[in-house]
């Protein structure tokens, strides 16, 4: 100990003392520190650190040999700063050993931590010991210090005091490692202790506000109780105080904004309950006074009035006040009022003038500021997605009045794009004070807008197979740009949508669609062109060339132009459509009952007005649907007049079918719970399809088709449309060959469980009715077939939505349906009610 | 390849620093980064580690892995701010950003990144040889932006919003004052400006007729020979047919 210890021989010896306890320089050797000298540093020796790389502590000291070196100088107290800051060791020294015709021969000295090798929990279950590793960050190999032990402890604590564990004791065990060179092992013992509960909750002084409703504003702090499922009772200090100022909120909300607690007191009644008492002075009563205006010009002080709906005499109300005044749900504030006509600069300051008789008089002084007109508009985000495809669709354009209304829409209708995530938009108004303009940057966050399906099912006893692809951002020019495949051209919000299902010779389904949203790129005008083809048969083996083969097969095509609507008011839309239609039947009667053999040409054009303005695509909280949809062929008997169509055949009454069909669709989001998830969602729907010519008949195609899933039914499938309807079987409402009418009324309160838009997942319950109807005569709007019942729908990004519902049907069936007498009537009429499970694919249930 | 994993492996850094040496020479670029980035944690503040560190962000930009190569190449000069290989590594991560600038039609924050990664090697070796590409470079990546903004003007223009068209293109001409666009940026400015006063209300037709003129006056001074100036003349002699309503004045 001779050697190492050194004592230095110079009162100014002490070169660092703030953090190490011993780092000296000395070694024997004099030093003048009043005379600065120069040396060559010779070999540098390292001591007590045998398990780190020599050179790397060398290269953290800075210290080199052939260097040279002023002795003393901060050349070796910054060495030793910077060995100590890597936090390795406990005690750094560098000590100078000897000098030798200039050169000196410098000793680190280091005493390395020990370092954590192992760590063990004791006295908690194994499923806990996880969870608290992932709390605790700890690591074998890590330096332990105080600080990581007073860390460790900490986070355990916090880890069960979240849990409602008051009473958790922690001991913390360090034994040496004797396996690994100066390390630890630690044992954490941790004693929970009993789960303490809050067995009271009482309040004292509150007349005007029922203890009940206190306790319902406190959102996290409750009492025990048999009947307490969703959330436990424990006490947590922070939400204590968050929910006592929710306490004293229900004060403040009828005028009592002197209230305060006389009396807070969180007590133990034992080692498992607490008990809390709060004692309230209410103070007096509060009302609102005279209310004045100051600095409006732009409008009267009536006019303000009104919107704020503050009388004088209402009883006193901070929040509401507050929310009048800036931002109001419904859109009825001051600030809206302004905001959406520019008035960016606007700044509203309630003042409180005076009181007199519990009466406060308010003065609100506005400064109205300039009008802000938007400069540029700037996109971000967008890594994909063309730019133009997102600006067009910006209602915020240079040169408008700032309005906050517009931001609002624009976010919203870049949300139904179905490109970008909901959750992920940021738009930044950013304000350019001096020449009264503003920037407005939208930064969109890209997200797959993709589908795959690709299934599998088992069908009329053999498997079916789909393949489907969707791409909603497809992009047509890309497709010779090898780099914007990923994994097709993405990037001008074209959509491309292809499917194939087959199951053999049986069923063969093909589609192929695809859509410009901006034809031109002049007008929202979208553009769609299809193809399609479908084939059935009811033989495995005949081939169609065989004279006894038996089947449909239908092949269309058509193109569509969607235009939007100014008028009359922008939330309109409408499309026409141009199709033409291919029916190949041949000996094939259980479709179309009077057309069993022959082909039949449909050329008709389609007329579609809606009106949508539904929030979201997913899960709709607001806004409705309107649409009026008329479709019809040419009225070729008119022009053909004198013709006995009792003595044509079939196939000549129908080789140009001739109809008119007139549909009619209304659905409403109504929000039931103040925080809009629980909705409400009513739907109606109608449907007709007349003859121009009674005597030609009602086409055999083209009709509706009532009852179960309508899973084939998203669209027209086999010259039907399928229409779904929960608790009965598929097409049991129906004639066997599908009816003229239909009507349809639907009832579904929806709420989510999840609105992530990786797996957006809510659960239903619908109350539902509809029948279809052979002719006017026997139309009759109220008699309907009811069903009840509850379900569940995912929508997966990759998959669209899927969804499974369970429903019961109650009503006898009429007599032309065809599951009439089958085993839905006879269920219902021996049980009074006919269950079935329903599988969905797809948005809607059907058209109507 | 056997012996490749046996040295991946091993515990011999002398070994696995002359294996990847060999590999980076003989441009197998992928296998060598694993033994470099052993090789640089190991030693990070050695020569040994400063090659290491060196050559792992010269094998990512040789395999276009432009994202890590970026990344290795700008931490280089940090890491090692004395080395003679960091005017060499701070071009090449700007290089990176660079590449990674994507097409005008989206988000240009890496074109941004890019420029100012080439704007500080401009100011940090002010006498570099690659000055010159460097500022061929930066006048390519404003051209990109300009052509976006221009591209803006013209969809304000296309979806026949004027008001949208004129003060978006009124940006564009402050913005860039030597642009090769400036013409088309005034000819869709001058069309717009017209139709905007066409198409006004009464209130706000005689400010824009004379804002219209105005604009007019200023084009002829820039482009005296334009082959525009047949179509706006048209413009103006239109507008000064039309009467400005009496309740105006």
């Amino acid at each position: 100990q001779d050697k190492d210890t050194t004592i230095v021989n110079n009162t100014a010896g002490k070169i660092d003392t703030t953090q190490s306890s011993a780092t000296t320089i000395g070694g024997g050797l004099d030093f003048n520190y009043s005379k600065t000298e120069k040396y060559i540093l010779g070999p540098i020796r390292i001591e007590g650190a045998d398990n780190f790389d020599p050179q790397a502590i060398k290269l953290i000291a800075g210290l080199k040999q052939g260097e040279s070196i002023t002795i003393p100088s901060d050349r070796i107290s910054n060495a030793i700063k910077n060995l100590w800051n890597e936090g390795l060791f406990s005690q750094v020294s560098i000590e100078a050993e000897k000098e030798v015709a200039g050169v000196i021969y410098l000793v680190i000295k280091l005493t390395p931590r020990p370092k954590l090798s192992r760590f063990r929990f004791t006295g908690v279950s194994k499923r806990e010991v996880d969870k608290i590793r992932e709390e605790v960050d700890l690591s074998s190999g890590q330096t332990i210090t105080e600080n990581l032990l007073f860390k460790t402890k900490n986070k355990i604590k916090g880890y069960f005091l979240e849990k409602g564990f008051n009473n958790v004791q922690i001991n913390i065990t360090q034994v040496q490692d004797t396996l690994i060179n100066n390390s630890e092992i630690f044992f954490i013992d941790i004693d929970k202790g009993k789960k303490v509960k809050i067995k009271k909750i009482e309040f004292d002084g509150n007349t005007s506000v029922k203890p009940w409703k206190l306790r319902r504003a406190m959102k996290d702090t409750k009492r025990r109780s048999i009947m307490r499922i969703f959330k436990r009772s424990k006490f947590n200090a922070t939400a204590y105080i968050r929910d006592k100022e929710a306490v004293l909120d229900k004060f403040r909300a009828v005028g009592l904004r002197d209230v305060r607690f006389t009396v807070d007191s969180v007590y133990k009644i034992n080692n498992r309950n607490l008990g809390i008492y709060l004692k309230v002075e209410e103070g007096q009563k509060y009302y609102f006074g005279d209310i004045s205006w100051i600095g409006n010009t732009k409008f009267s002080s009536g006019l303000l009035d009104t919107v704020l709906g503050i009388k004088y005499g209402d009883v006193y109300d901070k929040p509401l006040l507050d929310q009048r005044l800036h931002q109001s749900p419904d859109g009825r504030d001051i600030t809206s009022l302004y905001m959406d006509r520019g008035y960016l600069f606007f700044h509203l300051e309630p003042v409180e003038t005076g009181v007199k008789d519990n009466h406060i008089n308010y003065e609100m002084r506005i400064i109205e500021g300039k009008e802000a007109r938007v400069r540029n508009v700037i996109i971000k985000g967008n890594y994909k997605t063309n730019e133009h495809v997102i600006r067009r669709e910006i209602r915020t354009k240079p040169g408008d009045l700032f309005s906050r209304n517009d931001i609002i829409r624009t976010q919203r209708e870049l949300a139904q794009l179905g490109y970008f995530n909901e959750q992920g938009f940021q738009v930044n108004p950013i304000p350019n004070p001096q020449d009264g303009t503003v920037d407005i940057e939208y930064v969109v966050e890209e997200k797959s807008a993709d589908q795959i399906e690709l299934s599998g099912g088992y069908g009329a006893g053999r498997i079916i197979g789909t393949l489907g692809l969707t791409f909603s951002n497809f992009s047509v020019k890309n497709i010779f740009k090898p780099n914007s495949w990923s994994p097709l051209p993405t990037g001008d919000g074209q959509r491309l949508s292809i499917r194939a299902q087959t199951n053999g010779r049986i069923y063969q389904g093909y589609n192929f669609s695809f859509t410009e949203p901006w034809l031109g790129g002049k007008k929202p005008n979208s553009f769609t062109f299809y193809l399609n083809h479908t084939s059935f048969s009811s033989s495995l083996t005949l081939k169609k060339r065989d004279p006894n083969y038996s089947g449909v097969g239908i092949t269309g095509m058509g193109v569509g132009l969607g235009r939007r609507k100014k008028f009359p008011d922008d939330y309109f839309s409408a499309y026409y459509e141009l199709a033409y239609q291919y029916y190949d039947v041949r000996n094939y009667s259980s479709l179309f009952p009077s057309f069993n053999d022959g082909y039949a040409n449909d050329i008709s054009l389609k007329y579609a007005l809606q009106r949508n303005s539904i929030n979201s695509p997913i899960y709709p909280t607001e806004g409705s649907k309107i649409s009026f949809t008329a479709k019809g062929t040419l009225p070729y008997s008119l022009m053909e007049r004198n013709k006995d169509y009792s003595t044509m055949s079939a196939q000549e009454t129908f080789k140009y079918l001739e109809y008119y069909k007139l549909k009619f669709t209304f659905e409403y989001y109504l929000p039931l719970s103040p925080d809009k998830k629980l909705v409400l969602m009513p739907r109606i729907g109608f449907g007709y399809m007349g003859a121009y010519n009674a005597a030609k008949g009602l086409t055999p195609f083209e009709r509706f088709n009532l009852g179960g899933s309508g899973l084939s039914g998203v669209n027209q499938f086999g010259g039907r449309e399928i229409i779904a309807l929960r608790g009965y079987d598929d097409n049991a409402l129906s004639s066997s060959g599908g009816d003229p009418i239909v009507a349809k009324y639907t009832m579904e309160l929806r709420y989510p469980i999840s609105l992530n838009p990786q797996a957006t997942f809510f659960v239903l319950a619908f109350a539902e009715a509809g029948n279809t109807y052979t002719g006017f005569k026997t139309f009759n709007p109220f008699n309907v077939k009811r069903s009840v019942g509850a379900g569940v729908r995912i929508f997966l990004p990759m998959f669209g939505m899927l969804g499974l519902d369970y429903g019961w049907g109650f009503d006898k069936l009429d007599k032309h349906s065809s599951g009439y007498g089958g085993s839905i009537d006879q269920s219902i009429d021996s049980k009074g009610f006919f269950p079935k499970f329903t599988f969905t694919i797809g948005m809607n249930l059907g058209e109507l | 390849c056997n012996s490749y994993n046996r040295i991946l492996k091993s515990d011999d850094y002398e070994a696995k620093f002359n294996e990847a040496n060999r590999l980076y020479d003989s441009e197998k670029y992928e296998r060598c980064v694993a033994l470099y980035e052993q090789v640089y944690q190991r030693s990070p503040r050695s020569p040994q580690g400063e090659v290491a560190f060196y050559r792992l962000g010269k094998a990512c930009f040789a395999v276009e892995d432009w994202y890590l190569a970026s990344y290795y190449l700008a931490a280089f000069q940090t890491k090692f701010p004395y080395s003679p290989k960091v005017e060499e590594t701070t071009f090449l991560a700007a290089v990176c950003a660079v590449q990674n600038s994507p097409e005008v039609s989206l988000d240009q924050h890496e074109t941004e990144v890019a420029l100012n990664e080439l704007q500080n090697f401009v100011t940090r070796f002010p006498n570099s040889e690659l000055l010159d590409t460097c500022n061929a470079i930066m006048d390519k990546l404003r051209y990109k932006l300009e052509t976006k903004d221009m591209m803006t003007v013209r969809l304000y223009s296309k979806t026949e919003n004027y008001r949208a068209a004129v003060v978006s293109g009124e940006q564009f001409l402050d913005n860039y004052p030597r642009s090769v666009y400036r013409e088309e940026a005034w000819a869709i400015l001058m069309r717009n400006s017209y139709y905007l006063a066409n198409n006004s209300v009464d209130s706000k037709i005689e400010e824009r007729i004379e804002k219209t003129k105005e604009r007019f006056t200023i084009f002829l001074v820039e482009f005296p020979n334009s082959n525009y100036l047949r179509e706006f003349e048209g413009y103006i002699e239109k507008l000064k047919k039309i009467d400005i309503p009496v309740s105006n004045k």
